[in-house]
């Protein structure tokens, strides 16, 4: 279980969300909501351990992420980044075993299970035809594809992803938003994910933070949160809801409506 | 993949050993291959046993650690700076160390006084850049990069006001040891002792530097314990690189280009760059230094003038093949 308690972020001359609590537990997917520069970043780095908390703090399995290596705690929690530096000269096959880095028993080389676990990531994200190639001449949807297939073999029972369907088309967004939810339900993974689109945060995701601006911040379950009143709160526009097939999914309106009659 | 990486190993050391013969073949006085390998297998007291085991063998083998020492250096630097442009002197190492040794040669010092005062040089430099670019909770390599980058300029300065300052027939040993030189090279058992540990250390540490060049946060993600592991590099890269300096000066190019040239053979996993750049700067240099005793023998030339001029054209071919 991956618990915040009681927990406080701060940048600089803004306080992003006070005593949030709640508790992620296996086979559960949430989904984090807000505005830009509402601290969703911020709050995924707080529950990676990545960086330290004005006040309150981060438990897994009810100790306190400080405590743990982190080698110890990369073979737990994986973490999909928003940004990542450039700068690996590696193929695809490469930087994808890179996620078994926490694994590696060896100083030397991979072990058989390493190469299994790329290659099952890889296959998994449709990209065992470019396992080889070089890793700067992918497109930004491919590159993003293989970070998640990283995440993959890094095999952690808890996942923070920070936009993970950011340069994804439309089908790869719907079949990475399926794998994960697979990951969730199907082999009872834990997973935190910030979203931008309300179709996906409101079709897979069970529970809900939503980090209002101003240091608000609400937890729960997405029955209770997500609704047309509390999501036009959270975004401050006007929102309309469209719907079909059992989903529904939100779009902004211009303020200014036309009223016929 | 894996195959092709090892034969490209192999391929590099079976060279960087022809390079150790031909240079223990080529100098001055002609000796015929066979004289050397039988002067090798069977040491004698006869003018080629001398000729090859007390004049060129501990020449060779100086050059072989320098270049090592110096590829190993940048192919370190590379990573724990994020930049493809570092290289072993970018931090002022090589400035701190050309002040003292200048410094040393123009009191009219000589001999073992140069070496130490050229180290003391790069132990205040390494000492300094650290002490101003340190925060504990997060080292910015940029702020590393740019201190190191700004103290090299202020060593520069202070080296041309010494050269300016030295009497004229000073200045020529000056030139060498800035160029690079291995004719006066001292402590080779030394810098061998340090090659071999620091090889291991860095092959050791290759799959986290390999996890470091995704960046900091990521490889913090990865179980890379980033803050003792860019400790490590810093002091290790900057203790490698003052090594090469004391027997050697400050030979150019080698550290620079060598781990790219193997990055550009395919090798991009330290696990393998680590050795294959340690074993091709050390047969880089013995080329280059035998070529610095032959080509206008018995003048000899500043290696580090050659590493360039041989250099250059090699890494021009392989950037356009891959290009």
């Amino acid at each position: 279980m991956l618990e915040a308690r009681a927990l406080t972020l701060e940048v600089p001359g803004r306080v992003l969300c006070r005593d949030l609590a709640f508790a992620v537990k296996p086979g559960e997917c949430w989904g984090i909501l807000g505005n830009n520069g509402s601290g969703k970043t911020t709050l995924v780095q707080a529950l990676g351990g990545l960086r330290t908390p004005a006040s309150g703090g981060v438990s897994l399995e009810g100790r306190s992420i400080e405590d743990f290596g982190r080698r110890e705690l990369a073979r737990r929690m994986g973490v999909l980044l928003q940004e990542e530096a450039h700068g690996f000269w590696g193929n695809v096959m490469e930087y994808v075993l890179l996620g078994r880095h926490p694994h590696a028993r060896t100083v030397f080389g991979w072990m058989p299970e390493d190469k299994e676990a790329a290659l099952a990531a890889l296959e998994r994200l449709d990209l065992a035809g470019i396992a080889y190639r070089s890793l700067n001449t992918l497109s930004g949807g491919e590159r993003q594809r293989v970070r998640i297939a990283q995440l993959l073999a890094q095999a952690p029972e808890f996942l923070l992803l920070d936009e993970p369907l950011q340069h994804l088309d439309l089908r790869h967004q719907l079949e990475a938003m399926e794998l994960l939810r697979e990951l969730a339900a199907g082999e009872g993974k834990a997973l935190v994910m910030v979203l931008h689109e309300t179709l996906w945060a409101g079709h897979y995701c069970d529970h809900l933070v939503l980090l209002h601006d101003g240091g608000r911040a609400v937890s729960g379950p997405a029955a209770d949160l997500f609704t047309h009143a509390s999501l036009e709160a959270l975004y401050g526009c006007a929102l309309a809801e469209v719907g079909g097939g059992g989903l529904r999914h939100f779009v902004p309106t211009p303020e200014r409506r036309v009223y016929s009659g | 993949m894996t195959d092709r990486r090892g034969r490209v190993l192999v391929l590099i050391a079976l060279i960087a050993l022809f390079a150790f013969f031909v240079g223990l073949l080529w100098g001055s006085a002609p000796l015929s291959w066979v004289a050397v390998l039988k002067a090798l297998v069977a040491p004698s007291d006869d003018v080629t046993g001398q000729i090859v085991w007390q004049l060129r063998a501990p020449r060779v083998a100086a050059a072989f650690a320098c270049g090592g020492l110096l590829a190993l250096a940048g192919a370190l630097l590379q990573v724990l700076l994020r930049n493809p442009l570092a290289d072993p002197y970018v931090l002022g190492v090589s400035g701190g160390a050309a002040v003292g040794a200048l410094g040393a040669m123009l009191l009219g010092l000589a001999g073992v006084a140069i070496n130490v005062a050229a180290l003391a040089g790069a132990m205040a430099a390494i000492g300094i850049v650290f002490v101003v670019s340190y925060r504990a909770a997060d080292w910015n390599v940029y702020r590393l990069l740019l201190t190191g980058v700004m103290l090299s300029a202020g060593f520069g300065a202070v080296i041309s006001l010494l050269l300016s300052l030295a009497p004229s027939a000073a200045v020529k040993g000056m030139l060498f040891w800035l160029m690079g030189d291995l004719s006066q090279a001292e402590g080779v058992l030394a810098a061998w002792i340090v090659l071999i540990l620091a090889s291991f250390v860095a092959l050791a540490l290759a799959g986290a530097l390999n996890v470091l060049s995704l960046g900091h946060t990521k490889a913090a993600t990865l179980g890379v314990a980033v803050g003792p592991l860019q400790l490590v590099v810093y002091f290790g890269a900057s203790l490698v690189t003052a090594t090469a300096l004391m027997v050697g000066g400050a030979i150019g190019f080698v550290g620079l280009v060598i781990p790219h040239g193997i990055r550009l053979l395919g090798i991009t996993d330290y696990r393998y760059l680590v050795p294959g750049a340690v074993l091709a700067g050390g047969g880089f240099l013995v080329v280059a230094d035998t070529l610095a005793r032959v080509l206008w023998a018995p003048q000899q030339l500043p290696v580090g003038v050659l590493t360039a001029l041989l250099g250059v054209p090699v890494m021009l071919v392989l950037l356009s093949r891959r290009l």
